[in-house]
């Protein structure tokens, strides 16, 4: 942004263009062209990852479901206020895996001298991870789409699951890639009408048993945890899981804070777009399962553990209802892709500007858009589609995405421990003695998460799960390796001079006006 | 201790804790206890032993 400030309109310095090599000339930073409200847009996705989740959930813990999702948004509130915290203090990272990425992989630390850079190499693998936890939801849910689809569709039935998931997957990779390809505010105008026709239709299948009389409060009391639950360490295990997956959904309304780098005004933007969408994720989070345990009650549920909000919608609205209900989730899951598709893709960015993934996805388009990034990303779900079934899927990137969130809240941590990073300017600041909440909370993700995810996913679809899991974590290895030698190989001083300059010393200039 | 002592220690405590619960509350695979109970133990005395595996 400081060569716009200076005059030029390209991005690239021209003033000293002989001197410079491509490598520190080519348009390095995303664009600012987004304000809080359009961030909030984007990440209106968050809600709506209840929806697979919400017969899972059930079918362990019957209507404790409900206190899980509002502990779980609660904890969230923990959590993002240290990262909205942290947006301020370098608002030119991208979220969580820009965070980790900046502070621990200083080339200043003592951990970064020395051939193995430990620092960087937990910054990149936090990043990784929270690549991870994000990416899968694009093949997921492309895979759900053409599954209703082929149900609402007879003419689709005969056409093999996997080549229809491949071409849905296809169509809707491609076409969010070319809206997405021309900025990101066009990301938002597209996540923000996705919104409206998903959200609508949800608030109004979930409000509409409260008044239509289909809503038992009895259905809820009298069924609080299932006749055999025990509070045994292995029932203590599947809950603490169940935290872990429910996280997995209702944290991850942080995605707000993604786009860091492309707000307007992100000292106040990111506060404010993340706080008003954990609002709302505790209200529709809360609300959704309440509606369905008290209208359709656990047996209901456990019928419909998939699409429990199909019976909810015939219910209360009648058949017609049904099909609009169908319509609306498609919709929430083109949506929850989109949202999805442009963290993942930041995320692939973010690492590769920071030398821990090849030099190639970091390259932006003459719109500021990390193209390649969202290639490779559409790329890569497209063959995990291939794999034909989500809830290993899900249950592999649960684990990446505990990581991340464990390593990131310990990023603000070592921020609020350090002699001079402490001392850098924070237009928002979280309460007093956050710093020990936040370390609470780190406890809480890893180990203990960790430790539920990983227990709960062995007992419910065996080691596979667990071991894709780690695979793909450890994938992280070899690329690292690969990329820090390439980083080596171009310019190292002065790229390690750039980015050290760039985060921590120079003043972030001032919010340019579109 | 620095903090990215603690970021490795309890990924580790969260992979290896989260096997030995299962294998405390579930039968492994192999069916042979004692076979298992030396491969888990065998892998703790190891790694206690050499703390720069990691």
């Amino acid at each position: 942004m400081s060569n716009k400030k200076n005059g030029t309109q390209s991005g690239i310095d021209w003033e000293h263009g002989a001197q410079c090599s491509k490598v520190i000339c080519d348009p390095q930073e995303l664009e600012r062209t987004i304000d809080w409200k359009q961030g909030l847009a984007i990440a209106l996705g968050v809600p709506l990852l209840i929806l697979p989740s919400i017969g899972y959930l059930t079918s362990y813990v019957w209507s404790f479901a409900i206190v899980i999702w509002g502990a779980t948004v609660l904890l969230g509130f923990l959590q993002n206020l240290a990262f909205g915290e942290l947006a301020t203090v370098f608002p030119k990272a991208s979220g969580l895996p820009g965070y980790t990425q900046t502070v621990f992989g200083s080339n200043k630390d003592k951990n970064n001298k020395g051939k193995f850079k430990l620092g960087k190499f937990i910054g990149g693998f936090s990043a990784w991870s929270y690549w991870f936890g994000w990416s899968p939801v694009l093949a997921i849910y492309a895979i759900l789409i053409s599954s209703y689809l082929q149900g609402m569709v007879p003419a689709l039935g005969g056409i093999n699951s996997t080549l229809l998931s491949l071409i849905v997957g296809g169509v809707i990779f491609g076409s969010l890639s070319i809206i997405n390809s021309k900025g990101l505010k066009n990301g938002a105008t597209a996540g923000f009408i996705l919104a409206l026709i998903s959200l609508v239709p949800l608030l109004a299948i979930t409000i509409a048993p409260f008044f239509t009389g289909d809503f038992h409060m009895a259905n809820i009391t009298s069924s609080w945890f299932p006749t055999d639950w025990n509070w045994d360490v292995k029932h203590i295990l599947i809950l603490l899981g169940l935290f872990a997956m429910a996280e997995w959904s209702a944290a991850a309304w942080e995605t707000a804070a993604i786009y860091g780098p492309e707000y307007k005004k992100p000292s106040s933007d990111v506060p404010k777009a993340l706080l008003v969408c954990g609002a709302i994720c505790l209200v529709l989070y809360v609300l959704v399962q309440t509606s369905v345990i008290g209208a359709l009650g656990v047996d209901g549920v456990l019928a419909e553990p998939i699409s429990p909000m199909l019976p909810l919608a015939n219910m209360s609205l009648g058949p017609i209802g049904a099909s609009i209900s169908i319509v609306m989730l498609i919709g929430a899951m083109l949506l929850i892709i989109q949202t999805a598709f442009l963290s993942s893709a930041r995320s692939i960015y973010s690492m590769s500007v920071e030398g821990n993934l090849p030099a190639i996805f970091s390259k932006l388009n003459s719109h500021g858009h990390p193209s390649n990034a969202m290639i490779a990303d559409a790329f890569f779900n497209m063959i995990l589609i291939l794999l034909g079934t989500p809830t290993a899927i899900i249950a592999a990137s649960a684990i990446g995405y505990i990581c991340a969130n464990g390593i990131s809240l310990y990023t603000y941590v070592k921020v609020r421990n350090d002699s001079e990073m402490s001392k850098l300017d924070r237009p928002f600041k979280a309460p007093k003695g956050w710093k020990h909440v936040a370390l609470a909370t780190t406890f809480l993700n890893t180990p203990l998460f960790l430790i539920g995810i990983i227990y709960l996913n062995s007992l419910e679809l065996g080691w596979a799960a667990t071991g894709v899991g780690f695979a793909m974590l450890c994938l992280f290895i070899p690329l690292w390796i690969y990329s820090q030698r390439e980083s080596r190989n171009r310019i190292p001083v002065a790229h390690a001079e750039r980015r050290e300059h760039d985060i921590l010393h120079e003043p972030e200039p001032m919010p340019l006006e579109y | 201790m620095e903090i990215e002592d603690f970021v490795i220690a309890n990924l580790l405590i969260g992979v290896l804790g989260s096997f030995f619960l299962y294998a405390a509350t579930n039968p492994l695979p192999s069916g042979v206890h004692v076979l298992e109970a030396v491969a888990i133990g065998g892998l703790c005395a190891y790694v206690f032993n050499n703390p720069e595996f990691f």
